[in-house]
């Protein structure tokens, strides 16, 4: 067992018992979160979030921002014959309007992607093209001669989501810190945050991605967290003065899963008191709930998970004050996009309920003046197949991605968009497309708006300096 | 909202807010220069307080000369405050800036040091514009609206003849809203968008006619109960003023003591069962224990609808067995009598877990044979037969005085190996055991066959749903296929197999096998809607025989077997797609999904293994791959062809649709696929360096499951996953080793045949390594065992305190919330990953540091930790009237719970969860909370009985709270 692990049990240890010695709750301070929610908090100017949203299964890039000048959009159709439906008429697409033009050409959203566009032409969102997972930047040539270090595993939802959520030197797998949580270990080494258990919330479960060396995860559920019941009062019966549990929940623990175990049972009793004072409610008086959205299959009004978990992530933000944090990662996730099978009724789904919570979310922080400090991201497993099998897509490699948040330099695309169609340049074989903007120059340019200095980031991203003497992409303000 | 208006005493000053400065003005009738003003002093007004979004203001200047406008500090403003001119022209910003008023500020060009004059303006939503109401008309009751229009803002309420309705916001120009109508009539709709500004739209009128009723019935708390036992039903009533209905059960007007009763109570039907099981089929033929209830309108007669519920037999309840112990052993069986309550004609006695001849004497009264041959302790419970099956808590028996039984494995030890083996140790299967030794349980376990969950989900779905016509597909389609609210009713039928099945060890391998062949109806939909197929996915891999085809199937057999029947399962076929993957052709390419995942997560993995489950590498010390892309899409081009089996059909239009053919006990949900070969792939197709040249489905998918099957990866990879799954996440690379060769066909289990899934299990089970913990070198920290996961620590309480289901349905809802629930739920996981995955190590752990890995770990956080405490409490708190379904009596230890020395209770309850492995610590903490609560002095055997269940509660629930529990070793 390493030192630094042992002073990590101990730290959380004690600061258990510190939060079982009682922090009071005063209902002045949770009104105070309610009525000004989001917009509390003396300290605004200082206080920045990353909202990383992974896309889960390997969303469609090709299908979500779609070239449209004639050639683009005619090896894209061609592409798509097998199954039409995923071909979108050019009329359904939603035109964007570059600041920067990429050479002549033309481009526009997945017809399902309304509320995107809207942000996209308000210049609070940008596409962020061809990303995906490299070791260094690498050709069809330089692929095809074996000659350039490779990701391990592509195609592997595991192994690929692991790539883009941990980086490290070979991209493998085996990794267990994510960048996420490294870029929080870089806060907590600045000490800019005072409570740094708060750095790191997933609305999701454990995710790889907010896994660092001392920073922790704190999942929340839009229930907030919840107290273990008999702490306080013993369910059946025993005297309130002789209740073990506390002394059961943390006694020493010989066996190594019982200390694990352990740790996050601590961990979330010295969370819970604060974090439930600090969020703010939802709904009324509180961060207003999400609305809606209408599914197009089903043409029915349905709950929107998406945009619940990033009101989770709003109220949150609300409390900051009271959590003693100036900068926060956060971790949500929508589920369904490994698109194999049924892509027309399932992707647009997706893309309507995504546009939707983008659009609520962005409303929540401009209401709050906080969308310059909080800037969200999509990430996935890849992007997939140009072609098509009769109803779907396959495992592919680079994909688009979506910059939001008052602080991007909004309706403005970066990175090279590729050529459309089969054997081109970019296509490593049925369009799969060889990524040429790495995740580590995405990450990296977030981290930079973050805070974290160049050294810094290159030290979090090994392979960063393999992408030109400035990778950073420049899509931040 | 804000004050529009502010003190006198600020107006002058460069202070925000609103038109003072005009209101001095006219209160001093001054003219230019305002007092207090010097030269260049940039005086500007406005004629408002506020401004409604995109509208326009022009701003009066007080004195001439040219002025630089600011608004909120930027100048000229931007989009967010909006902007102003150089000639002082405000346009408000299309959204309300927050806060919402805005600054707008002039300086003189001229004189910029001088005076800056300012004006606050707060911002206010626009007036909303109503253009249609959808439906325009509707009856009287309730009804969603949907409202379209302009203008609307996020927070705009419809408004329904004055009053405010709870609105969804859809967008800019929809909302929609419920609309509860109860009188015919023409009535206002509006809509009002909130502060600041707030401002309704004109009214629309929408008419409402009479209506029709509508009757509704919620049974979300099921339709099983057990005799004398009542449910409750929520009831709405629909498009009439009068909610009144009349009740009806088999046709009598509120039932009778015959088919039970039915009333109306707190606004609810309460259904009372009757005292016995009916015995004449009224409803259903074959099925005497389903009564029909009726619910008939008042107001409309016409209008009834008509549930049908499940009448079970009682659970029987053991009070004492008589005689209770023996001096001596005899060969001569002994006849034992037990009595209770609630037995039933058909009742079984079990001794040590196994049927014996029983002899119904009444409702109170059994007898039955024990053999007393050998020295020890029977444990002896009663089980009351279908409808509703249901086993008592067990009672022991002693034979011999005071000598130690003789047994073959000690009771820790029998308990440690049920942990791994069974979903949970009983008090029963430890004797038994104890008495028979692993290898004879072994075969016992192995001929002891499953009760299929697909014949019970089906007939829950003919109780709980109105009859289909022979011969209506549409209606058996909406039944059996497009069933999208009967999740629960599978999830049961797990339940009551995992908790009380007879067949444990074949129980527990099945869920094992579950969480590597991994279907899911969480994200598909296809599978969330055919409840008989996704149980008979699970029977399939218990079951002996399938098909007629004289081959032994299920988790017993052989590997490649399996293999075979999952590839061909319609709901792998769903899952991961190879149902109606078509061949390629110019434009397509056969869907890689299941080509993928079947070797990276059912068989070979990613990396060439050795034996010990450890990594090959090459040349450079780098792990090899063990295929590539390419060997994908071939086998994806093998895997083309099958589809949904429509007997004697193979046109395209069963290629294309689901389920031409349904009814009772037949579906093409439930049927293996079938081939198409027009939609088969041709050519030759590399798999796994093999190449297979295509022409028949069959052989050619027989083919690749061979490669498959008899590729070098295949014994250690699944050795190292099954043992982690039953035993320790971090087995040593020989106990892979021994594995993985049985597997192979060798070693002390090994039967010659390659796959042989008896001997895979025997040889996991009956490891040395399984059997005896390993401790590691570094004596101060144990690193072996796993963590239990929340399913499998909920199934020990179970099984352990003899948990019964009150309405007879082991209805437990879903469990997969991870802060109400246990965070886990039977082939509900999010992915194709599972619940957890293999090779999870939680990071910034000893753990990890140590290169161990914790599957269960990735399920294990912050929320889950303190939501499976709290969901124990409540399951631990059920009684036989309140609680979740499944409850437990806790006969056996109540009667230990009274005693001065609370030893025994604790050594029982240490025994069934713990196997006897709690720490000295803890024992002594738990002990001392039990012997907390008091027990009553005068008399009174009710609070006696409550004092003595919150004693055993306590135990328990202390125990599974902690973190020693939650780690299994």
């Amino acid at each position: 067992m390493s030192k630094v692990n042992q002073s990590r049990r101990q730290f959380l240890r004690s600061a258990s018992l510190a939060s079982m010695a009682g922090i009071s709750v005063s209902p002045f301070f949770l009104e105070l979160n309610s009525v000004a929610a989001l917009a509390q908090g003396t300290t605004a100017s200082d206080y920045r979030a990353l909202v990383c949203v992974y896309l889960q299964g390997g969303n469609d890039g090709h299908g979500t921002v779609i070239a449209t000048d004639s050639d683009s959009y005619a090896a894209f159709t061609q592409a798509r014959s097998g199954a039409p439906s995923l071909a979108y008429p050019l009329a359904d697409l939603l035109p964007i309007t570059l600041q920067t033009p990429q050479s002549g050409r033309t481009f526009a959203l997945n017809p399902y992607l309304t509320g995107v566009q809207n942000l996209f032409n308000a210049g609070r969102a940008a596409v962020v093209a061809n990303t995906g997972t490299l070791v260094a930047p690498a050709t069809k040539a330089q692929i095809a001669a074996n000659s350039v270090t490779l990701p391990d595993s592509l195609f592997s939802h595991f192994d690929q989501t692991a790539a883009w959520q941990a980086i490290s030197a070979n991209l493998g797998s085996g990794q267990h810190t994510g960048w996420g949580g490294s870029v929080a270990d870089a806060i907590e080494a600045m000490s800019m945050n005072s409570n740094s258990i708060f750095t790191c919330i997933s609305t999701s479960g454990n995710c790889l991605f907010l896994s660092g060396n001392s920073s922790v995860q704190l999942n929340v559920t839009p229930a907030g967290p919840i107290p273990i019941y008999g702490l306080t009062q013993p369910p059946f019966g025993a005297s309130a003065a002789s209740n073990p549990l506390n002394s059961i929940l943390t006694a020493d623990e010989t066996n190594l899963f019982a200390q694990e175990y352990q740790n996050v049972i601590n961990l979330s009793m010295k969370a819970q008191a604060t974090l439930s004072t600090a969020m703010a409610p939802a709904g009324a008086g509180g961060v207003a709930n999400a609305p809606q959205y209408l599914d197009p299959v089903t043409a029915k009004l349905v709950d929107n998970p998406l945009a619940q978990s990033l009101q989770t992530v709003a109220r949150i933000i609300a409390g900051r004050s009271s959590l003693g944090v100036t900068r926060q990662i956060f971790f949500v996730e929508l589920g369904g996009f490994d698109t194999h099978n049924n892509q027309a009724q399932v992707h647009s789904q997706l893309l309507t309920q995504l546009g939707s919570a983008f659009e609520y979310f962005d409303g929540l922080m401009v209401g709050a003046g906080l969308s310059n400090q909080v800037t969200a991201f999509t990430i996935s497993d890849f992007g997939r197949t140009l072609t098509c099998n009769s109803n779907g897509t396959d495992h592919g490699w680079g994909s688009h991605h979506f910059v939001l948040g008052g602080a991007v330099k909004g309706q403005n695309m970066y990175g090279q968009y590729p050529v459309v169609g089969v054997n081109q340049a970019n296509d490593l074989g049925a369009g799969r497309l060889i990524p040429t903007t790495s995740v580590e120059q995405y990450a990296g340019t977030l981290a930079s708006w973050f805070g974290l200095s160049d050294a810094q980031i290159r030290q979090i991203f090994p392979n960063f300096a393999n992408f030109g003497s400035n990778p950073y992409l420049g899509f931040m303000g | 909202m804000q004050a529009p208006s502010a003190p006198p005493a600020l107006c002058g000053s460069a202070l925000f807010l609103s038109f003072c400065l005009l209101a001095a003005l006219f209160e001093t009738g001054c003219n230019s220069p305002l007092p207090g003003y010097g030269k260049g002093a940039a005086g500007i007004s406005a004629t408002s307080s506020s401004i409604r979004v995109n509208q326009k203001l022009q701003l009066t200047q007080v004195q001439s000369g040219p002025l630089n406008y600011s608004v909120s500090g930027v100048p000229g403003g931007n989009a967010v405050f909006g902007t102003v001119s150089s000639t002082g022209l405000y346009v408000a910003p299309a959204v309300v800036p927050s806060p919402d008023t805005v600054t707008i500020t002039a300086t003189s060009t001229e004189y910029p040091t001088a005076t800056t004059g300012s004006v606050g303006l707060q911002v206010w939503n626009p007036i909303p514009v109503l253009t249609s109401v959808t439906p325009s008309a509707f009856s009287e009751g309730t009804t969603a609206v949907q409202v379209n229009g302009s203008q609307f803002v996020f927070g705009a309420q419809v408004s329904w003849n004055g009053a405010l309705l709870d609105t969804t916001y859809v967008s800019s120009t929809e909302l929609v809203a419920s609309v509860s109508a109860p009188n015919p009539g023409t009535f206002p709709l509006t809509v009002t968008n909130p502060d600041p500004g707030s401002a309704s739209a004109t009214p629309i009128s929408v008419i409402v006619g009479p209506g029709q009723v509508v009757l509704k019935l919620d049974t979300s708390g099921g339709t099983d109960v057990r005799v004398s036992n009542s449910i409750a039903l929520g009831l709405t009533v629909n498009g009439t003023n009068n909610a009144g209905v009349t009740l009806a059960v088999n046709g009598v007007a509120n039932g009778n003591a015959q088919w039970g009763t039915a009333a109306i109570v707190n606004g609810l039907i309460t259904y009372t069962a009757p005292a016995v099981v009916p015995t004449q089929s009224t409803v259903i033929s074959g099925y005497p224990n389903i009564v029909q209830l009726t619910v008939t309108s008042q107001d409309n007669p016409t209008v009834a609808i008509a549930q049908n519920i499940s009448v079970m037999n009682p659970i029987p309840i053991l009070q004492s067995v008589s005689p209770s112990s023996f001096a001596s052993t005899s060969t001569t069986p002994a006849t034992i009598t037990l009595t209770g309550t609630s037995f039933i004609s058909g009742a079984t006695v079990l001794v040590n877990g196994s049927a014996v001849t029983t002899t119904f004497v009444d409702g109170m009264h059994l007898t039955a044979p024990a053999d007393i041959s050998e020295l020890g302790n029977l444990d002896v419970q009663v089980m009351n037969p279908a409808p509703g099956p249901s086993g008592s808590e067990d009672l022991v028996v002693t034979v011999g005085a005071s000598q130690p039984p003789f047994q073959i494995v000690k009771p820790a030890d029998a308990a440690r190996f049920l942990e791994h083996a069974t979903f949970g140790a009983t008090d029963a299967d430890i004797r038994h055991l104890s008495t028979i030794g692993y290898q004879a349980w072994l075969t016992e376990q192995f001929n002891t066959p499953q009760t299929p969950t697909e014949p019970a989900v089906e007939e829950e779905l003919i109780v709980n749903n109105p009859p289909c016509a022979v011969g209506d597909l549409k209606c058996n389609a909406a039944l059996f296929v497009q069933n999208t609210q009967n999740e629960n009713l599978v999830q049961a039928q797990f339940w009551q197999q995992a908790l009380t099945g007879k067949d444990a060890l074949r129980e527990r391998i099945k869920y094992a096998f579950t969480q590597m062949f991994v279907i899911s109806s969480d994200n598909s939909t296809a599978i969330q809607y055919m409840p008989r197929g996704e149980a008979s996915y699970y029977d399939m891999l218990g079951a002996e025989t399938l098909n007629n085809d004289k081959i032994e199937h299920g988790v017993f057999s052989n590997f490649h077997t399996i293999l075979q029947d999952v590839t061909l399962s319609p709901m792998m076929g769903q899952f991961l797609n190879m149902l109606g993957n078509d061949k390629g052709n110019a434009t397509t390419d056969p869907d890689e999904n299941y080509a993928r995942e079947i070797m990276q997560l059912f068989t070979i993995g990613l990396w060439q293994l050795n034996d010990d489950g450890s990594q090959k590498l090459d040349a450079n010390g780098q792990p090899i791959p063990t295929y590539s892309n390419a060997d994908v899409m071939g086998l994806a081009a093998v895997f083309t062809g099958f589809g949904w089996n429509v007997p004697g059909n193979t046109t395209d239009t069963a290629w294309s649709s689901c389920c031409l053919y349904e009814g009772t006990g037949f579906g093409e949900e439930l049927l293996p696929m079938q081939t198409y070969p027009s939609h088969h792939s041709t050519g030759t197709e590399t798999v796994l360096g093999q190449s297979i040249t295509l022409s028949d489905p069959t052989t050619d998918l027989n083919a690749a499951l061979s490669i498959i099957f008899n590729h070098a990866n295949v014994p250690a990879f699944f050795a190292k996953q099954m043992i982690q799954h039953l035993v320790t996440s971090n087995p040593s690379p020989a106990y892979v080793t021994r594995v993985a060769q049985t597997f192979e066909g060798n070693g002390q289990y090994g039967t010659g045949v390659r796959g042989d899934m008896k001997a895979v299990i025997t040889a996991i089970l009956l490891d040395p390594e399984a059997q005896t913990p390993t401790i590691d070198s570094d004596v101060t920290m144990l690193k072996y065992g796993k963590v239990r996961e929340p399913l499998l620590r909920y199934t020990e309480w179970a099984r352990a305190f003899s948990a019964q289901s009150r309405n007879g349905a082991f209805n437990l809802g879903s469990t997969e919330d991870p802060i109400y629930g246990l965070g886990e739920m039977w082939l509900r996981s999010p992915t194709v990953f599972n619940w957890f995955s293999p090779g999870y190590t939680p990071p910034g752990t000893t753990i990890s540091t140590d290169n161990l890995l914790a599957p269960e770990m990735q399920i294990t956080n912050v929320s889950t930790v303190v939501g499976f405490i709290n969901y124990m409490q409540n399951a631990i708190g059920a009684t036989n009237t309140q609680g979740p379904d499944v409850f437990s009596n806790y006969t056996e230890e109540m009667q230990l719970a009274g005693a001065t020395d609370l030893d025994p209770l604790m050594d029982r309850i240490n025994l069934l969860l713990m196997a006897g492995q709690m720490s000295p610590t803890m024992y002594t903490a738990i002990e001392s909370a039990v012997s907390s609560i008091p027990l009553p002095t005068n008399g009174d055997t009710a609070a006696m009985n409550a004092a003595l269940l919150g004693r055993v509660q306590t135990a328990i629930y202390l125990t599974m709270a902690s973190p020693d529990f939650a780690a299994e070793q």
